[in-house]
């Protein structure tokens, strides 16, 4: 199934959750923030949020800034 | 090491140090705990970035300390808009919500657009965040900040990293002397007599990145930097003599009262 | 620039170093040139009526004084206005007693709209109002307002203010807010020099100033500081200040107020008014009358407000001005 991650097509699994996706592929998860087709998803709801063909997913966390 | 008898009030915080580092361009994340530490900066700056999901790195905020607030700014935002997602953004991880506002459209002078600030604070505050706007300093703009709810103003005193000091020290003053919330100097602080200068001109705070994340030595100058703040501070509190008018002598205007 | 406490404006007020004054004179004047240039705005006050409610001891217009009363009909006001623009004035300042009766709102609104035929600016220096009513002089045409709050001590205040509606001190001292919230974009504050206790009187002036600057920072303020002096050459003057103090005076509200204007009256003679304007003063009248009307046909034996002590025409006035470098202003680029 294709997904757009961060502006790049990404291919994944069928059936992958959120909740998944990230503590595979995040360190710390808790430092992650997930908006899907350009809206906020709670963490609370990401074992419910199932990856569809062609949804634009963000991941954004904390990095060093002025 | 102090009690607070001089506390800084931000937001609903009460804090003792009156520097703010930001934690960019650092080198070595080891470095940029050791400064937050040394310098003792109980406020420091983070952005939010999308997550290289290839590549398991270290978050960084595995190197700022407990205790420590955070300040996520909009930084990549151009325009109000993004920096209100980008707040939303950072809300939602869950490390709190105050939020330096920091709209920047040209990658000439990264100056920062005073207008969309002032639309991304209006919206923002009447969601409930902290929110401390980044601007060229602009006594109109000021005053719709504070008006809009900021909890502080941070105004610009030379361009961002050009280490070029107080480049903007008059309108700076005329912030100080003129708006009701705290006036944090941000960007273009080089040295830590910018930075004393800086409290000397009543200024509540100062936040500095470049100048320690590039330095030889960045823990040690954070140090020389927090040294100089609470030294600038105390030069203020204590009520500096009006510096003397400068200038050749000219002719004398007070001996008509004696003749 | 932090305001000085009671105390610090009392050790100036009473050091009697002449080198410490002079360095304060020295600083105002660098003060002035940075941020007026030698740029002297000129104006002619035209008193209208002398018709009043009030009793101010010190004053000699006040009610009880038996002097012969009058209100220019408009015909004579057009009359007075139209010697006085051809002199080469145009900023007008129109004074009035305390008589809302006599001279109500509605009344001066006439007065200004003749004003705007010769004048370019308009200034009011009547009894204070309500909002409302500063807001039909200013949509007359009107761009600024003086008044002084006189002394501010309020023990003093009651001693020197008898009767009639300037014994209300706080509705005089609010009345600048009204002002302001009116559309007026000028606005001269001062207290009468001799009147009250000098530092402290400067203190709450400072205080009113600083106030008024950053709730309306849209306004242009203007600092007066009148002497107390004769009428008809009696004095009145419960205390006078003298000339090295008021030159303290004058310097210290410039140091502290680098942008505010500063307003020298014909109360003051000619060498001092050019001594202070080397100095730091911004604003002075020429050509002034102090009795009602008196431009068209000057009398001897009519009842001044006050002895005009710089009796210059405006012509030298601004040959004085020009002679010194100093830049005569009639018009302010920044009114419509």
């Amino acid at each position: 199934m294709n997904i757009i991650l961060n502006g790049k097509h990404r291919v994944v699994p069928e059936k992958t959750t959120l909740q998944n996706f990230v503590e595979q592929t995040v360190k710390n998860p808790d430092l992650v923030v997930a908006e899907v087709n350009g809206a906020i998803v709670d963490r609370v709801r990401w074992e419910t949020t199932c990856f569809e063909e062609g949804m634009i997913i963000e991941l954004v966390t904390f990095v060093g800034g002025g | 090491m102090t009690a607070i008898s001089d506390p800084f009030t931000l937001g609903n915080k009460t804090f003792h140090s009156r520097f703010l580092l930001g934690t960019g361009k650092f080198a070595s994340k080891g470095d940029l705990k050791a400064s937050i530490l040394a310098s003792d900066a109980k406020i420091v700056t983070v952005a939010l970035r999308r997550i290289d999901v290839d590549k398991n790195a270290e978050n960084i905020l595995e190197y700022i300390p407990e205790g420590v607030t955070l300040l996520t700014n909009t930084s990549g935002a151009r325009t109000a808009e993004e920096a209100v997602r980008i707040a939303r953004l950072a809300q939602a991880a869950g490390h709190g919500n105050w939020i330096k506002i920091e709209v920047i459209n040209d990658s000439k002078y990264l100056l920062p657009d005073n207008e969309e600030t002032v639309k991304a604070t209006q919206v923002l505050v009447k969601e409930g965040f902290v929110i401390l706007p980044y601007i060229t300093p602009d006594l109109y703009i000021a005053r719709r900040l504070v008006d809009a709810g900021a909890a502080a103003v941070m105004p610009l005193g030379s361009f961002i990293g050009s280490n070029q000091g107080l480049q903007t020290r008059a309108f700076i003053k005329t912030l100080v002397d003129e708006i009701s919330c705290p006036v944090i100097v941000d960007a273009g602080i080089g040295a830590p007599s910018h930075a004393c200068e800086a409290m000397e001109l009543g200024a509540a705070a100062v936040l500095v990145n470049t100048a320690v994340a590039i330095a030889d030595n960045p823990p040690l100058i954070a140090k020389a930097f927090a040294m100089a703040v609470r030294a600038g501070r105390s030069g203020y509190l204590s009520g500096l003599p009006a510096p003397k008018a400068s200038g050749a002598a000219s002719s004398p205007l007070t001996g008509f009262l004696f003749s | 620039m932090p305001l000085l406490t009671i105390d610090q404006i009392s050790s100036i007020l009473e050091d009697p170093s002449r080198s410490r004054l002079e360095e304060l004179a020295q600083n105002a004047a660098q003060i002035t040139r940075q941020y007026f240039g030698r740029a002297i705005s000129l104006y002619t006050p035209l008193y209208v009526s002398n018709y009043c409610a009030s009793h101010c001891t010190y004053c000699g217009f006040h009610r009880n004084n038996k002097i012969p009363r009058v209100k220019l009909s408009l015909d004579e006001i057009n009359a007075e206005m139209k010697t006085i623009a051809a002199t080469g004035i145009r900023n007008i300042l129109l004074l009035t007693g305390e008589s809302p009766e006599i001279t109500p709102p509605s009344w001066l609104t006439d007065v200004i709209r003749l004003a705007k035929n010769y004048f370019q600016g308009i200034g009011l220096e009547v009894y204070p109002m309500d909002e409302k009513d500063y807001h039909l002089l200013h949509e007359a045409g009107a761009d600024s307002v003086t008044l002084f709050q006189e002394t501010y001590d309020p023990a003093r205040y009651a001693q020197v203010h008898l009767a009639g509606q300037k014994t209300n001190y706080d509705y005089r001292r609010t009345a600048p807010e009204r002002v302001a919230r009116a559309g007026f974009s000028r606005f001269s504050l001062g207290v009468l020099l001799g009147l009250g206790p000098l530092a402290s009187d400067l203190d709450a002036l400072y205080a009113h100033l600083r106030e008024l600057e950053k709730h309306f920072p849209g306004v242009e303020y203007t600092l007066c500081f009148p002497r107390l002096r004769t009428i008809n050459a009696q004095t009145l003057a419960p205390s006078t200040v003298d000339d090295v103090t008021f030159t303290k005076v004058l310097a210290l509200s410039r140091i502290l107020f680098p942008r505010v204007g500063i307003n020298l009256s014909t109360r003051e003679n000619a060498s001092f008014r050019n001594h202070a304007l080397s100095i730091c003063a911004t604003r002075i009248s020429a050509g002034a009358r102090t009795t009602v009307g008196g431009y068209q046909h000057h009398t001897e034996t009519e009842a001044p407000q006050f002895d005009v002590a710089d009796d210059r025409s405006v012509e030298d006035v601004v040959r004085y001005l020009k002679n010194n470098d100093f830049d005569p202003v009639f018009t302010d680029w920044r009114q419509s």
